[in-house]
């Protein structure tokens, strides 16, 4: 159910903004201005690997003591902070 | 009853700290120089702030006092289901960097302030720019008020009894935010922050130190609550509660951004690359954040038993801390309410000043009254949430929050989708924006006031957070009503951006050219 929430809030952006009415050299320029739009979909990630919480809703395995529901979240806003990060650099 | 014992060293720190912070709150007027009688330099300091001072002032923003107290206070009282929050705090990350860019170009490029404000230009419709505008006023007002309960809850901690501390500390927030705008909230975050980061890091290391280690806070925390009632759990099981995590974490996280105070944050970066940054950086407030709901478990594990959870992390802090660092901790929750608050009451008043004074009231206020009015609006909107802290209980005021939740998300598809298409229809976007408050209200109320609602639906069950099934509702009609509405209003909707407004890298450096086209 939540990922089906995830694709029609987050999922719809490129068809939207083709929407937008601007003409093909116009979308053309803006692509080009922003570099590689495609890597915009690693961001999707994060939500499927935190939208379903029975892959993650474990006891064990424990890290330092902590059951691997907190620390797997943890990791994930690591791993979020990376992806943003790549994602700026490709972007730029 | 409040049982806490007067701390005078604790209190002396407290007070230093705060005098420190309210003096920065006025010499921030001279920082980064600027002419405080335009809208653009009070309201959003001259959308200048580089990518330190936009960390800073958006983590001062979104992580406020009741955040430190409350969700703590949800995992002490409820397990494993406080934790969406941190989720949530993830996923907001993808959303700034998505989203923020793009509406700080076309704000920019237009000289937007509000939200609101980009609303009216992309629909042409003053309706929907006022339904935003009171949204966002509405979502904000009580969010305010629960700023001031946190900082009761941290000097009733202290000992202090009363009303009055609350009410000088507000008097001091007013009259520095109304001098210097948002450069004071700017410049308090920094010493915010710092005194944040320092507690957070002591607690985290020392405490569990003191209690045996994580797996000892986490085994005690699960055995106490299990007997709780009604019962809790430290890792959700196989019931129903997995959605509503999900859900409340989604929802919460397309929300966030849509408050008028986190949007101003981000309207004032000096770029939109900023922003993109600051969606990386942030993330070490959310890990903060993380390590401060432990601290729930942790008040469970020293066998705390608190007249009330708000106070779970206040004791933890007494039982543990000398009472200098005691002062020290309090004075980071307590100006941890300032921040906020200001930041909070200056974008009320911008969408106040922009979208109902000068678009309905007075057409003809040029920058200087504008700018006037939203400085009044500020000191009103204070007042409003002072009286709201004084006079309404801490429950309704958090009763409302949780509204304003499912309120602000309703302006979604007119601000974020907005940035992307103009196909909707501003008749249609008005008629989903009603029936998404409409139902979203009647779904918490009828479950007093809890954010998951219930829905049975033939087969079908799923509890999730009301805000979800609202903006499903809002999006459904939206969609549905366009094509109709439109043939009922034929009217052109004019829309004054045009996509490239919406780059923020070719925005930039089109100011710089206009910029020296006229020097």
């Amino acid at each position: 159910m939540a990922l089906n929430g995830l694709h029609t809030v987050n999922g719809g952006h490129p068809a939207l903004s083709m929407a937008e009415g601007g003409s093909r050299a116009q979308r053309g320029r803006e692509s080009s201005a922003t570099g590689g739009r495609g890597w915009l979909w690693l961001l999707l990630l994060p939500f499927a690997a935190l939208l379903v919480p029975p892959l993650y809703a474990h006891e064990s395995p424990h890290l330092w003591g902590i059951p691997f529901f907190y620390w797997y979240q943890g990791v994930w806003l690591i791993i979020t902070a990376g992806i943003t990060t790549v994602v700026y650099r490709r972007m730029r | 009853m409040d049982v806490h014992a007067v701390h005078p060293a604790a209190i002396a720190v407290f007070c230093l700290l705060f005098g420190i912070v309210a003096l920065g709150g006025f010499l921030a007027a001279r920082w980064r120089r600027g002419d405080l009688s335009h809208l653009n330099e009070w309201g959003l300091a001259g959308r200048r702030f580089g990518t330190w001072v936009t960390w800073f002032l958006i983590g001062g923003d979104i992580y406020t006092a009741y955040t430190f107290i409350a969700v703590p206070a949800a995992m002490f009282g409820t397990g494993a289901s406080g934790f969406f929050a941190f989720a949530y705090t993830t996923l907001v990350f993808p959303v700034l960097f998505v989203f923020g860019p793009r509406l700080w170009a076309v704000c920019k490029r237009h000289g937007y302030i509000t939200a609101a404000d980009f609303v009216r230009g992309r629909f042409d419709s003053g309706s929907l720019a006022l339904a935003t505008a009171f949204t966002g006023i509405l979502a904000t007002m009580p969010y305010i008020g629960l700023q001031l309960v946190g900082l009761k809850t941290v000097i009733a901690a202290m000992g202090v009894k009363g009303d009055w501390p609350v009410i000088i500390a507000f008097v001091i927030l007013a009259a520095y935010t109304f001098q210097s705008g948002l450069r004071a909230p700017a410049l308090t975050a920094v010493i915010k922050d710092l005194i944040i980061y320092v507690t957070v890091g002591v607690a985290v290391v020392y405490i569990p130190i003191k209690l045996g280690g994580f797996g000892h806070i986490f085994g005690a925390a699960h055995a106490s609550l299990a007997k709780a009632s009604p019962p809790a759990v430290t890792v959700p099981g196989l019931d129903s509660s997995y959605e509503t995590y999900a859900t409340l974490a989604l929802g919460s996280a397309f929300a966030l951004f849509l408050y008028p105070h986190a949007l101003t944050g981000a309207l004032s970066a000096g770029s939109g690359n900023t922003i993109r940054r600051n969606a990386t950086l942030l993330s070490t407030y959310s890990l903060a954040l993380g390590a401060i709901a432990v601290m729930g478990y942790m008040a469970i594990a020293a066998g705390l038993k608190p007249s009330n959870p708000d106070f779970a992390v206040p004791d933890l802090f007494i039982r543990y801390f000398p009472p200098w660092f005691q002062g020290f901790a309090f004075a980071a929750i307590g100006v941890g309410a300032l921040v906020p608050a200001a930041i909070m009451s200056i974008a009320a008043s911008n969408l106040f000043s922009r979208n109902i004074w000068t678009a309905y009231i007075r057409p003809e206020a040029d920058d200087r009254e504008q700018t006037l009015v939203a400085k009044v609006v500020s000191l009103l909107v204070k007042a409003g949430a002072l009286c709201f802290a004084l006079f309404v209980s801490t429950k309704s005021s958090i009763d409302l929050q949780l509204l304003g939740g499912v309120w602000i998300l309703q302006t979604l598809p007119a601000v974020f989708l907005g940035l992307y298409t103009r196909w909707f229809d501003r008749w249609a976007l008005l008629c989903g924006w009603a029936v998404g408050m409409g139902l979203g209200t009647w779904m918490a109320a009828s479950q007093s006031f809890v954010s998951a609602y219930p829905l049975h639906v033939g087969p079908v069950h799923l509890t999730m957070y009301a805000a979800f099934f609202a903006i499903i509702a809002n999006l459904v009609v939206t969609a549905a009503l366009t094509p109709l509405t439109r043939r009922l209003d034929p009217r052109p909707q004019v829309d004054e951006t045009s996509p490239g407004d919406y780059n923020d890298l070719a925005v930039a450096e089109q100011a710089v050219t206009e910029q020296a086209v006229a020097a």
